[in-house]
């Protein structure tokens, strides 16, 4: 079978010698979710660039359905969908005419277009506000329309450049399941970047992890998660006396499968967050909770900012204590359970709670590149191009 | 591939034309700036009646006839009124592709299989349409209220707004050029702005050439405004004959014009290889 996508030595120096991609090859299967996982500036969006024709490549080549994207660029255009992270939706038109106008760049016949128009706005439920102004719609509308648009010539590769950037979590949850649909029951292609690491866990068949324009990794997340090493086994021990604590945890240290044992110094990402229960609590103070600062649209880099989050809007009761949490880097997570049990029984303390959490793709990324995700500090005008995208989305 | 071109083009001026349309607005700012023009400006230099400390002209005696070879200053304006109206239209028509740079939205035309060429004329002939439609609704304000007369009638009238039309595709396509070139949105509204004042007083548009110092005479004959308002001023208050003889200055325009799309296309499609 042909790959849909085709990637070799693809390298991109701009003018005044910076490299934004290094010689990147890589192949994508039909029918697979691709992402493109890396901080600001690594290199996701040039690439994406490069594959749709937009910016032409320094050297290096790539085949998107068989088609040459440097020298046969109207057939690559023809076979793909590309969504930009800009939400690039017309204010002033309807969603109707967006996507009939969209059509007529790709040439779609009269009677094709009114009922491709009809489909994907289905597809994407907007179809009981098609004939409504964008200017109308919320930010989360906007995307899907853009979504909707980039598929109106049934492509067989779709591109979404940060498809979920600034936008809320339901949001982001919906995109998720529309670009899970559109693998599913249209068969395509999708390439994909972000810099959220659980949206390249939770969507992507493979993920390749790109820093300062090179693959540092690629495979199917799991698989990543795996090369990292052991799980991560956090405890919570009742505070009864802190002699037995210590006993206790002198006698796990000595468990021939723990790798390590480190207190928690305030809640760590992958402490047990009841995030159903925040979600109610959400809910019941609505109108109260100003919600301010909840790390919307930047997924939960980890049990610290829930937690803060959680205490200013509900006191500091309700906030996870950090108090008497470690975490046990172990071989496996599952057998070392029953084991950390019968320790704390024998010593004589009560376990309050215990978690098992596999590496995430945070650790994966810190493991491939030396260090964490970082925002790269972006130009004035890219900042002010996230703050209209930002103002755009929120109404 | 031809009729792919054009339909491409239709379809990026029909999103343009619907931006002015669908903006209320937008629609009412570029009318009425026009009708202060004509009812401010055109009221001050009425030379009809004026009397100099007691010395006041012989009845009968026109002083604008003198000054502007018609009867009032209005009816010499009017043409400059429309050449301005179309000059402002096409100088700020190249913003849109800076915006849609901005927003995306031009890279998602660029994804798809559109002709590149269509881009920048779509958006040139849509900028031109839409001063046409503005001045010919200034251009009957101007005849039905305010008294201007068109001495060649309603022929003289249409291809009067078709003159101005020309006019402004030559400068969308000159703001398209610099709009291909400068790509953002801070630096190109001082140049715009630097650009249509001295277009506008260094012609014949606002007074007769006969009134202007003869350096300012010579600037005049290099700036293509001059060559649309001259034949346009024909038709209001000359005759066919005179406008005939002034078609030379058209061709000056069509050049002018042609000249300044390619250029626009060209750079235009350099700034998105």
């Amino acid at each position: 079978m042909p790959h849909a996508i085709e990637v070799k030595n693809l390298t991109k120096i701009y003018p005044g010698g910076l490299k934004a991609v290094n010689s990147v090859s890589f192949d994508i299967e039909e029918g697979e979710i691709f992402g493109f996982l890396g901080p600001n500036g690594a290199g996701k969006t040039t690439t994406i660039m490069m594959l749709i024709t937009l910016t032409n490549p320094t050297s290096g080549t790539a085949k998107i359905c068989g088609h040459d994207i440097r020298t046969e660029r109207d057939a690559v255009r023809n076979c793909i969908g590309y969504v930009s992270q800009d939400v690039a939706v017309d204010d002033q038109l309807t969603g109707r005419e967006n996507i009939m106008l969209q059509g007529k760049f790709y040439h779609l016949p009269k009677a094709v277009l009114k009922e491709r128009t009809d489909e994907v706005l289905k597809l994407l439920d907007l179809a009981d506000r098609a004939d409504d102004k964008v200017e109308t719609y919320s930010g989360g509308m906007r995307k899907r329309l853009d979504i909707a648009g980039g598929l109106i010539h049934r492509p067989e590769v779709l591109f979404l450049d940060e498809p979920t950037l600034g936008l809320d979590i339901q949001t982001r949850e919906k995109i998720h399941e529309y670009i899970r649909r559109l693998q599913g029951e249209k068969k395509m292609t999708i390439f994909l970047t972000t810099h959220y690491m659980d949206e390249a866990d939770k969507l992507c068949d493979r993920v390749a992890i790109i820093d300062h324009g090179e693959i540092k990794a690629m495979d199917d997340p799991e698989k990543l998660k795996g090369k990292v090493g052991g799980d991560v086994v956090t405890l919570k021990i009742a505070s009864e006396s802190k002699d037995k604590t210590q006993e206790a945890l002198t006698e796990i240290r000595k468990q021939p499968f723990v790798q390590n044992l480190i207190q928690a110094k305030q809640v760590p990402p992958g402490m047990p967050v009841n995030f159903e229960k925040i979600a109610e609590m959400m809910k019941k103070s609505k109108g109260k909770s100003k919600a301010k600062g909840f790390p919307a649209g930047h997924g939960f880099p980890g049990g610290e900012a829930v937690q803060s989050w959680v205490a200013t809007q509900f006191g500091k009761k309700s906030a996870i204590n950090g108090d008497n949490v470690f975490n046990i880097v172990v071989k496996e997570g599952a057998t070392a359970v029953p084991q950390i049990f019968k320790v704390a029984e024998k010593v004589g303390v009560t376990i309050e709670s215990i978690s098992v959490k596999r590496p995430s793709l945070d650790d994966v990324f810190l493991a491939y590149t030396g260090r964490e995700l970082r925002e790269e500090e972006g130009s004035r005008m890219e900042h002010m191009m996230q703050f209209m995208r930002m103002r755009r989305m929120r109404h | 591939m031809v009729t792919k071109v054009l339909a491409d083009t239709w379809y990026v001026a029909w999103r343009e034309l619907k931006h002015f349309t669908r903006s209320r607005a937008a629609m009412f700012s570029v009318l009425i700036q026009p009708v202060i023009w004509l009812t401010f400006m055109g009221n001050a230099f009425n030379f009809s009646s004026v009397s100099f400390g007691g010395f006041s002209l012989p009845p009968g005696f026109n002083l604008n006839q003198l000054i502007f070879q018609t009867s009032s200053y209005l009816n010499f304006f009017i043409a400059g009124v429309i050449v301005m109206t179309t000059l402002f239209g096409g100088i700020f028509g190249g913003f849109s592709i800076v915006w849609d740079r901005r927003l995306g939205y031009l890279n998602k035309m660029l994804a798809a299989p559109i002709s590149r060429t269509s881009i920048g004329t779509g958006k040139i002939i849509a900028a031109s349409l839409r001063a046409g439609f503005q001045a010919a609704i200034i251009g009957l304000i101007a005849v039905f209220m305010l008294g201007v007369t068109v001495a060649t009638g309603p022929i003289g009238f249409v291809v009067a707004i078709l003159i101005a039309m020309l006019l402004c595709l030559a400068f969308a396509g000159l703001s398209m050029a610099i709009g291909a070139s400068v790509k953002n949105m801070e630096a190109m509204m001082p140049i715009l702005n630097l650009l249509t004042l001295p277009l506008l007083f260094m012609s014949s548009a606002m007074f007769p050439t006969s009134m202007m110092p003869s350096w300012m005479v010579t600037l005049t004959k290099f700036n293509p405004v001059t060559y649309a308002v001259d034949p346009i001023r024909a038709l209001f208050i000359s005759d066919w004959s005179t406008f005939f003889g002034l078609l030379p200055d058209l061709a000056v325009v069509g050049v002018f014009a042609i000249a300044l799309i390619t250029l626009a296309t060209i750079l235009f499609r350099r700034s998105v290889a």
